[in-house]
């Protein structure tokens, strides 16, 4: 291994705060004490490798992958898509991408979950892809909605989607959720309040992409995921004396 | 001279309760999208022998967390797995190989160990630690000699009569440590 194999720390005042009292399931699932900083080499600069043998062809296609012969979900119809990068720009490529939603009346497909809205008989939920060679991705889907929750009198998730994403090494796995542009429940939200800082929120929040919208076919949104990048630089001016 | 980076990581959001829609669809009930759920990678013939791990997740108040995925990183071997609650067990299990003593490059000595990571509704950023086998000798271990002497079992998985068996207490008494990496 080489210094240039360091990734930057995490920058911990970024990311949500392990204990946030206002969503409430934090509180006892977060640690007390402070965590233990160790250089990223010692949790290795690799990850897991995925072929693109795993991938079927409507993997990333959530609105045909569960769908009954001639049928197909309710909601509006929409293509999510962007590129996977690193903090420095560079394009990761061949990385997987797991997602997860509710359909479009807010109920997920999962035993735990009890909204009376109804499951939709065409709609699973999940979907799955490898980045291309420029780090792009895409999945057609449709619009999840809002749900209520049991965090507080009134709660209501906005409408969002969960990512889950590897990276090239162990030290850059990350899941976290996407919301949509112009959704008046997100600064309501206790989850998405874990994060203190604006911009962070912001670049959660995927745009409206008309550019890629198809006429009579569906609406696109563009969501970029950053993942964490190497720190050959700062190396490079601490060996310059600095 | 400061290093910003160009760009800022995505930050990360809770879990939530239903990653398993997401992370192992066909054990909760999506059994038509996917042939089969993904559960490792790095798997050969020629590494040693898998290691039974069961593992329990607690939270501050004791309760196990049920909804949680822990999933397991080995590097020596580029091995992976993942795991969600099995109820029949009433706890995680996963199957590693175990790695061998390593010597890093500045000479830094390192115990057999395996990376784990969690997430659940609550966890706001996945949680990391190491988890070390209970017959092997750790005194050497450099990363083990900078946690706390108290704390350092909270690393260490008991042998049992099929393997291993670790705790992560997220919070209290026993709480496990947890690394910033």
């Amino acid at each position: 291994m080489t210094s240039e194999d360091l990734f930057r720390p995490r920058d911990r005042k970024w990311h949500p705060q392990e204990k946030t009292p206002p969503y409430k399931s934090s509180i006892y699932r977060s640690p007390n004490k402070p965590l233990l900083y160790l250089s990223s080499l010692a949790g290795d600069t690799r990850g897991p490798v995925f072929g693109h043998d795993l991938i079927g062809e409507l993997d990333n296609d959530l609105v045909r992958n569960f769908a009954q012969s001639g049928g197909a979900p309710i909601g509006p119809r929409i293509v999510i898509h962007g590129r996977v990068l690193d903090e420095n720009g560079n394009p990761v490529p061949n990385t997987l991408i797991e997602i997860w939603q509710a359909n479009a009346a807010g109920k997920y497909r999962h035993r735990n979950d009890d909204y009376l809205a109804p499951l939709d008989p065409n709609f699973g939920g999940c979907g799955r892809t490898l980045t291309s060679g420029s780090g792009h991705y895409e999945f057609f889907t449709v619009q999840p909605g809002a749900y209520p929750w049991p965090n507080h009198e009134n709660a209501w998730r906005p409408m969002h989607v969960h990512f889950s994403v590897f990276g090239h090494a162990f030290a850059q796995r990350l899941i976290t959720q996407m919301y949509f542009e112009g959704d008046p429940l997100i600064p309501l939200c206790p989850i998405v309040n874990t994060l203190q800082d604006p911009n962070a929120i912001d670049q959660l929040t995927a745009r409206l992409d008309m550019n890629r919208a198809v006429s009579m076919d569906h609406l696109a949104y563009r969501f970029d995921i950053i993942l964490r990048g190497r720190n050959s630089t700062l190396f490079e001016n601490r060996l310059e004396g600095n | 001279m400061t290093d910003e980076p160009d760009l800022r990581e995505n930050p990360s959001q809770t879990a939530g309760p239903y990653l398993h829609i997401g992370c192992t669809p066909n054990q909760a009930g999506i059994d038509q999208v996917f042939p089969g759920d993904l559960m490792r990678a790095g798997a050969r013939e020629d590494l040693p022998e898998l290691q039974n791990v069961t593992i329990q997740v607690l939270d501050g108040q004791g309760e196990a967390v049920r909804d949680a995925m822990v999933e397991a990183w080995v590097a020596p071997y580029g091995y992976w797995c993942r795991s969600v609650y099995d109820e029949a067990l009433d706890a995680f299990a996963v199957e590693v190989p175990k790695p061998g003593f390593e010597t890093g490059e500045q000479g830094e000595m390192s115990a057999p160990h395996v990376m784990l990571w969690v997430v659940a509704r609550g966890i706001n950023l996945g949680l990391l630690t190491r988890m070390y086998f209970a017959d092997d000798d750790h005194a050497s271990d450099e990363v083990l000699n900078r946690v706390d002497k108290e704390r350092r079992n909270t690393l260490i998985a008991e042998c049992t009569e099929n393997g291993y068996a670790f705790d992560i207490h997220l919070q209290g008494d026993q709480e496990t440590v947890f690394f910033d990496l």
